[in-house]
């Protein structure tokens, strides 16, 4: 018997879909409603003139898609919040791999397909009745940013693979525990640069004012459209998800319970 | 066939439930894993089912090793832990989403046992009382036909009926080539039904042997007939006393269990000589 069997994964993402499929479209239902009331503030309270309904809606997106993404990320696995769930999780006849999938493929991808086919749709039912009442100041529908997208997907997968390896690891509030542990992490990091720097070159560093995140042409690793750049941008972009993944699985293969 | 082959577990470093632990779980029997509050069934369970890794030796199912849960060794068994939580649905769509994970799942004997145990097949599992769930569980890992039924505390939760259920249930199944492994520590309530008995203590299998070997070494009486030299264990039992001695004219008397863990637990010793002198198989002992 291998370790991947293609019945056996769709027998696990069945049951997990079937399980948490309610949470997760509730979910998507109630922060689009409150995006609903954001707008129709927003309608009522602006100038006809000057609505950008397919504005806010890409910030509604990228906001919501980050926030939710990273929350079902981390209640991945919700049978090892409890110990009982997680035995009957863990003796379940599938591998460690397809569990694994089974749940990168629900919490990352799933998660991102369905947020955004209901997202077009709630775009569309809104700026369809909009355009309907207000014919004189029409909205088009929701484009995506072909700039800005691949940084939102950037941000999504990161966090997203960040939480699901929180879901792994902590037991309890494995999302407080997640966010103190990244904070943590940054504040090291930044601590020990800015006194290296100190040291090194008697210098402060002083973040507010590097040119270093803001102009392209002072970056550290100039990008061109040359093939190792590509690759180092998205090595740069996706490299840390990939780590993430792969250490969720190896957490999930070693838990005992 | 299970084996458990020197093992070493621990919880927390320095602190060894398990030392050097060998056993081993034949089909065709229903054990009975007997032992105190805290003396390691559960955690000889999780380590049966790979919810736990042993720190050295290893536990395997037929040559399969628990460590990695493999599919293959999942599906070697299914276990009724003591404690147990369900997702909200119905038994149908339980039974429909679950049970093509196990191969040899017969969906007529799930039905048969869920009526035997009175309980609703429409019913949704997390509005079931403690009881009802455990039956429903009972019912759905016995129609999962496994060649092995790990059972932690089967009996907690059950009212008298259904206990009585239960042990038919059991008892029916008890010639088929699986083995059942209960770990309890309510006694009387596998009494009749198992066919080999566990003790463990303190972490180490102080007694293993098949009730028929107990019968042939050991009686199970009252203090008068039996002369002091022969008792292995006595204790006193509203004004009687109740004695484990050697059996030596080949008397046969029933096993009283109880008894029986108490006189392991006092003279493990004592018992395991007799046993090695008489050479019966399959008695493991320290």
């Amino acid at each position: 018997m291998s370790q991947f069997n293609i019945n056996r994964f769709w027998l696990t993402l069945k049951k997990d879909i079937a399980e948490n499929i309610k949470v997760v479209i509730n979910t998507i239902l109630i922060s689009l409603l409150i995006v609903l009331v954001f707008i129709i503030i927003e309608v009522v309270n602006s100038p006809d003139s000057i609505i950008d309904l397919n504005k806010s809606f890409r910030i509604y997106y990228f906001v919501i898609l980050v926030i939710l993404g990273t929350v079902f990320a981390g209640f991945s696995f919700p049978a090892f919040r409890k110990t009982e769930k997680a035995i009957s999780y863990l003796t379940l006849p599938s591998s460690t791999i397809e569990k694994y999938l089974s749940y990168l493929l629900l919490s990352s991808f799933g998660f991102f397909i369905l947020f955004t086919l209901m997202f077009l749709l709630f775009d569309y039912v809104v700026i369809f009745v909009f355009n309907l009442y207000k014919p004189e100041y029409i909205q088009s529908y929701f484009t995506f940013d072909s700039k800005i997208f691949p940084t939102i997907i950037s941000v999504y997968f990161n966090l997203n693979a960040l939480f699901l390896l929180g879901a792994v690891v902590f037991k309890k509030s494995p999302h407080f525990k997640t966010s103190l542990f990244v904070l943590s992490v940054f504040l090291i990091i930044f601590l020990t640069l800015s006194i290296s720097i100190y040291f090194v070159n008697n210098y402060s560093l002083d973040l507010g004012k590097s040119n270093m995140f803001h102009k392209s042409d002072h970056l550290l690793i100039p990008f061109d459209n040359t093939f190792p750049s590509v690759v180092i941008k998205h090595l740069l972009q996706y490299g840390l998800v990939l780590f993430f993944w792969f250490v969720a699985y190896l957490k999930l293969k070693e838990k005992e319970i | 066939m299970i084996q458990v082959n020197n093992v070493d577990f621990a919880y927390k470093k320095g602190r060894l439930i398990f030392e050097n632990l060998t056993m081993k779980f034949e089909p065709g029997s229903i054990y009975g894993l007997l032992g105190k509050n805290g003396s390691g069934k559960t955690s000889l369970m999780k380590l049966i089912s790979g919810l736990r890794y042993p720190k050295t030796g290893n536990i395997s199912i037929d040559g399969i090793d628990s460590v990695g849960r493999s599919p293959e060794y999942l599906s070697k068994y299914f276990l009724i832990p003591e404690e147990f939580d369900f997702p909200s649905i119905t038994i149908e769509s339980f039974v429909k989403l679950y049970s093509p994970f196990y191969t040899e799942f017969e969906f007529s004997q799930f039905e048969h046992y869920l009526s035997e145990f009175e309980v609703a097949q429409n019913s949704i599992i997390t509005k079931l009382s403690l009881g009802q769930k455990k039956k429903f569980l009972l019912a759905f890992g016995l129609s999962c036909n496994t060649e092995v039924m790990l059972m932690d505390e089967p009996t907690n939760g059950l009212d008298i009926p259904s206990k009585v259920q239960f042990r038919k249930i059991l008892a029916g199944l008890a010639d088929t080539n699986k083995a059942f492994i209960i770990s309890t520590h309510q006694i009387k309530d596998i009494e009749e039904i198992v066919d080999h008995i566990s003790i463990i203590h303190h972490g180490q299998l102080r007694f293993s042997s098949a009730i028929d070997g107990i019968i042939e070494n050991l009686v199970f009486s009252e203090k008068q007939e039996h002369n002091e030299s022969e008792i292995l264990y006595e204790e006193k039992h509203f004004g009687s006393t109740r004695i484990v001695g050697k059996n030596i004219d080949n008397q046969y008397t029933t096993v009283d269990l109880e008894l029986l863990f108490n006189a392991v637990l006092v003279n493990d010793k004592k018992i395991k000589e007799i046993f090695d002198k008489n050479k019966i198989e399959n008695h493991v002992t320290v």
